[in-house]
């Protein structure tokens, strides 16, 4: 039995998946990111191998992706988390022809092809709002952890109307309307439909195929995902595997490679700029 | 003897582009000792061929600007144009050209540019006129605003000669002696028709090389990448426009590039994938921008940078009749801007006709955050390409000249994933042909 | 509603006017706020872009120039935004969702000017999203100091009319565009009259009163406007004046991009604007035009290079905008100047430093504000403007 591993080296995350050669999730590893990226990688791809008791030479491929991906010294190929998520959604829902996933630091809306291949995608990764830090945000301002934040803003009757299009601005405006006497929930909903706004936008610069999948860290909560259905006027699919969809498709582009006949060493290295 | 032959033995066309142009920007610096006039003019619509006929010497804004940019001056510039006043939103070459009058004029080229008799504005860009003002009020050069009307729509139709055409080229030709006017007031010279016909065939002779150097790349591997080396040549089209030495240049250029057709020879050496590109360069990382598509074997055959950052008249098609030097001038400035300089707004056909006729693999859109006349439509432009014509596209955003919006690990994301996409979409299609 | 709009009041006799003058403008507010065409407005209305347009041709083909505002602080944005860059002005990304929320479905064409590059950009994005709609440029000059400026606005002006000629499916005849200028001479000498009655007693009539007095003429029939703002002006002369000592202002901000009416408001709490560039385009012509004399065309043409208002968007070299500024603080007896520019307005930020400037040379007090249509919070604002106004009244 042949295996191949998909590593993400996100920006405050990393995970590892490994995968045999059937295709089958062996194992899966997550840890929060460090300042070494180099490390984080060693690291997870040690915990995601002593997850599946499995030494390193049984690993026949490994494909590295996120925006860490050139920093994985031991990767054979590095793809990007655009096509990664993908093919990982698309290998979740086979019926799924759009990908939105919102991250701690950036969102991407990716339009797939039958085959997973991408045929449009856009991105915010300069600008928090539309992001998870926008909720980040909320969650300092309302001294609550971020896990609680979507159970509240589902609460709301009278969402509030957030109109701060700026990260660095949306504490002041969560604060001066709770001074106004603005529920919590109300206000929390308002960001939440802030930002869904924003990222329907991104979805419908690369055209709404269906079924759309939601995925990243994002996708767990649960008033996101009302918001978005209603914004977007679709069902979504949801992944219980959601952080891992980037991993997962990574893997599987390893997977590819090594049913083509394609080993590590047939590969010309493009070594990291 | 060739006036350039002498300083470029042995040297490739590139080389020699830059040294002109280096050259250029060192005469702007003993203009004021050499008692020539200087004018400002911009790179889409001016009179530079009325200009020449009174000698004066031409100083690009535009390009000092860029310079800033390629020298990483700009921070600097942008800083103290800021600290004066200026908003951040501000186009970038305005705040870097507002640095340079704050910094006595002292350019990174080691230049000390001349303040100008006269500025010539033109109405393609908007933000021309703005920063025209600026100028009235630093050096107090009244600005002489040139009206040139553009396309009205998409499918706007005026072939030359027809009522309409000549109903807005009589217009241009109005405002064209209105100037002439006011360069005999300064230059107590008499307007030369004779001189200007003679200019306007050094401009025929540079454009007609033009046009074929651009049908150069149609061939296959490309023989230059139009952002990289076409900037050179594109510098040197500006900078001198209607001159011998110009002439000569173009001349240059078209034997070595028909050469490398000849044989064979790519800019890349294995091409993989033909682009087109839709906007400006940015300047700042100019050659970066270009190794990130390059590493991928992918080469900019065409792009629309090349015809409205050098005058537009290439997408005319017309030449200049020498025979009535004024009235020729004002036929063909309208034209080239309807057909060229205007095409921004409308840019959709035209670049859907580049994809074929370079035989291109997809778009790469690149939108300048403070540059309105490029960037505005180009998300809708791109929507509407890639839907109805089912191109692929690429957006990648940063700036001409400010640093500060080039993201070098986002951009590369996105370069890769999109050279990711067209492997997946060539896999397929050679798929379904089999 | 009208609440949070101060309308002067007292008096037994005063009570009948002031409900009736109460009324005028409520169906001003009405009017103006409507930012739709519907779907079966007959013959048609034709939308443009600021600032200026020629609205006397429209008018005499029998269809109404509905000018383009943008979508205010109530529109919810959230199909533009792929359109559109995010370094733009708001007006362009509103006027945009407008186009793609449906709400200008019943518009018979769509003209915009080259007041700025993002502007002519419209052109180009209306064809390309609503292909049944017209969309075209309307290339006034940015040149209007050439003694070949009037013929050329004059031979644009006639494609124009036989662009609306092709559209009713009837040629324009003369007369009837000299019809359509006597209307709109009244109609600015009526609007000349709002703004002497500003000048003259401030505290008669407010610049939010006047706003919406003038934008509701955008949204009606001419005839139906003058009649408006001839009743309005009569109860005006009725209407009780309680007296205020508040420091007097000019308000400019180009404004193609509408400032929402909650900032006027926030303003004129402190200060009396007693003059403005609000809504320019409605009053660009500032004399009457020579409907009778000659070709009625010609004497539009050359009353656009001749007898026009000036702004950050049209280039005239016989307008330097400090010599603008300063006449206009001079003819308007205010001691300071509030100006404003919106968001990612390159002609409007501009022209604020070179106007700053000239302030600073004069010692003329002036606060600078940045605004954006879909604002909704105002306190930072209000501090700044009571603060400044404080320091005018101590001076």
């Amino acid at each position: 039995m042949e295996y191949v591993a998909g590593i993400d080296v996100g920006s405050t995350q990393a995970k590892g998946v490994i995968l045999d050669e059937r295709g089958n999730l062996v194992s899966k590893a997550i840890i929060d990111m460090e300042t070494n990226m180099g490390a984080a990688a060693e690291e997870i791809f040690q915990r995601v191998l002593a997850s599946a008791n499995l030494e390193a030479s049984a690993i026949v491929f490994t494909v590295a992706t996120g925006y860490g991906r050139y920093r994985v010294t031991f990767g054979d190929l590095q793809v990007t988390e655009i096509s990664c998520h993908a093919r990982g959604a698309l290998a979740e829902f086979p019926w799924t022809r759009t990908v939105l996933d919102i991250g701690g630091q950036d969102t991407k809306a990716i339009r797939i092809g039958d085959s997973g291949e991408v045929i449009d995608f856009a991105m915010n990764d300069k600008c928090a709002a539309g992001t998870g830090r926008f909720l980040g945000a909320a969650s300092f301002a309302l001294e609550m952890p971020l896990s609680e934040l979507g159970p509240l803003a589902l609460q709301s009757t009278r969402p509030v109307r957030i109109t701060t299009t700026c990260t660095v601005f949306a504490e002041t405006e969560i604060i001066g309307h709770l001074a106004k006497g603005h529920l919590p929930e109300d206000v929390l909903m308002g960001m939440h439909h802030s930002i869904a706004t924003r990222c329907a936008s991104l979805v419908r610069r690369v055209g709404l195929a269906p079924e759309v999948t939601f995925s990243g860290g994002v996708s767990r909560n649960q008033a996101m995902v009302v918001l978005l259905q209603e914004v977007l006027g679709v069902p979504l699919n949801v992944s219980a595997q959601a952080q891992f969809m980037g991993a997962i498709g990574a893997a599987l582009y390893a997977l590819d490679h090594v049913r083509a006949g394609r080993r590590p060493e047939h590969l010309v290295k493009e070594g990291a700029r | 003897m060739s006036a350039i032959s002498t300083m470029t033995e042995g040297l490739d066309a590139r080389t020699t582009g830059q040294r002109l142009v280096n050259q250029w920007l060192a005469s702007l610096g003993t203009a004021r000792e050499r008692g020539q006039p200087v004018a400002y003019v911009f790179v889409m619509g001016n009179a530079i061929e009325i200009l020449r006929a009174f000698g004066f010497e031409m100083v690009f804004p535009e390009i000092n600007s860029l310079q800033t940019g390629v020298r990483k001056a700009a921070p600097d510039f942008i800083a103290q144009a800021e600290d004066f006043g200026f908003s951040p939103d501000v186009c970038s070459y305005v705040k870097a050209d507002v640095g340079l009058m704050l910094s006595n004029m002292q350019h990174p080229s080691g230049v000390q540019m001349p303040v100008p008799d006269l500025a010539v504005a033109s109405s393609l860009c908007n933000v021309y006129i703005k920063w025209a003002e600026i100028w009235e009020r630093r050096f107090g050069t009244p600005a002489f605003v040139l009206d040139i009307p553009g396309k009205r729509f998409a499918t706007w139709k005026s072939p030359a000669g027809s009522p309409q055409h000549l109903a807005d080229a009589r217009w241009v030709e109005g405002q064209f002696r209105d100037l002439i006017a006011r360069c005999e007031q300064i230059t107590g010279k008499k307007f030369d028709s004779d001189r200007l016909a003679e200019v306007e065939a050094h401009v025929n002779e540079m454009i007609r090389l033009w046009i074929e150097i651009l049908a150069f790349n149609q061939h296959r591997p490309a023989p230059y990448n139009s952002m990289l080396d076409g900037l050179t040549y594109m510098g040197v089209l500006n900078a001198w426009r209607g001159t011998l030495e110009g002439v000569e240049y173009m001349r240059l250029l078209h034997a070595e590039i028909a050469g490398k057709v000849a044989r064979g020879e790519g800019r890349v050496p294995h091409e993989r994938f033909r682009l087109v590109f839709s906007g400006t360069p940015c300047y700042v990382n100019m050659r970066r921008l270009i190794e990130l598509f390059e590493s991928h074997g992918g080469v900019f055959a065409a792009s629309d940078y090349l015809t409205y950052a050098a005058g537009g008249l290439d997408s005319a098609g017309l030449f200049y009749d020498t025979s009535r030097p004024l009235e020729s001038l004002a036929e063909v400035t309208t034209l080239a801007s309807q057909m060229g300089l205007s095409n921004h707004f409308f840019s959709h056909h035209a670049l859907a006709q580049q994809m074929k006729d370079f035989a291109a693999d997809g778009i790469v859109y690149h939108g300048i955050k403070s540059c309105r006349t490029v960037a505005t439509s180009m998300a809708d432009n791109r929507e509407y390409v890639t839907t109805k014509h089912g191109m692929p596209t690429l957006y990648i955003e940063s700036d001409l000249i400010d640093p500060r919006y080039w993201s070098d690990a986002q951009i590369k994301n996105r370069v890769d994933a999109f050279f990711e996409l067209l492997e997946q979409r060539r896999n397929l299609q050679s798929i379904q042909e089999r | 509603m009208m609440n949070d709009v101060e309308v002067s009041t007292g008096g037994i006799d005063a009570a009948d006017a002031s409900m009736t003058l109460m009324a005028v403008l409520e169906r001003c507010f009405e009017l103006a706020m409507r930012t739709g065409v519907a779907d079966q407005e007959q013959p048609g209305a034709i939308g443009y872009f600021p600032v200026y347009f020629p609205e006397e041709i429209v008018h005499a083909a029998g269809l109404r120039p509905h000018a383009l505002l943008g979508g205010g602080n109530k529109l919810e944005v959230r199909l533009a935004d792929a359109r559109i860059g995010s370094f733009v002005c708001s007006i362009c990304r509103s006027t945009t969702e407008q186009g793609l929320n449906r709400s200008l479905h019943g518009m018979k064409g769509f003209f915009t000017q080259p007041i700025c590059d993002a502007a002519k950009h419209m052109a180009g994005i209306w064809g390309r999203n609503f292909p049944a709609q017209p969309s075209q440029i309307l290339a006034l000059p940015q040149n209007v100091n050439s003694s070949a400026s009037v013929r050329y606005v004059y031979d644009e002006y006639q494609r124009l009319r036989s662009v609306l000629a092709a559209q009713v499916g009837h040629d324009i005849p003369d007369a009837a565009i000299r019809a359509s200028l006597h209307v709109y001479n009244e109609n600015r000498r009526l609007q000349r009259e709002l703004y002497r009655i500003r000048r003259d007693d401030p505290a008669r009539l407010s610049t939010v009163e006047t706003y919406l007095l003038v934008r509701a003429g955008t949204r009606v029939r001419r005839e139906e406007h003058n009649q408006l703002l001839r009743d309005a002006l009569r109860l005006l002369a009725e209407r009780p004046v309680r007296p205020r000592d508040k420091p007097r202002v000019i308000f400019l901000g180009g404004f193609c991009e509408q400032p929402p009416l909650e900032m006027i408001e926030t303003i004129e709490d402190a200060c009396f604007i007693v003059d403005d560039d609000l809504l320019i385009g409605q009053r660009w012509i500032t004399e009457d035009i020579a409907a009778d004399d000659g070709d009625p065309v010609w004497a539009l043409a050359k009353s656009y290079v001749e007898h026009s208002a000036s702004s950050p968007v049209q280039f005239d070299a016989r307008k330097p905008k400090e010599e603008m500024l300063m006449r206009m603080l001079r003819d308007a007896r205010a001691e300071a100047a509030i100006i404003t520019a919106a968001k990612f307005c390159e002609p409007g930020l501009d022209d604020q430093l070179a106007l700053s400037h000239r302030l600073d040379a004069e010692k003329v007090p002036y606060l600078v504000l940045e605004f954006e249509e879909k604002m909704t919070s105002f306190e930072q604002m209000a501090m700044q403007v009571e603060t400044f106004a404080e320091s005018l009244l101590f001076q």
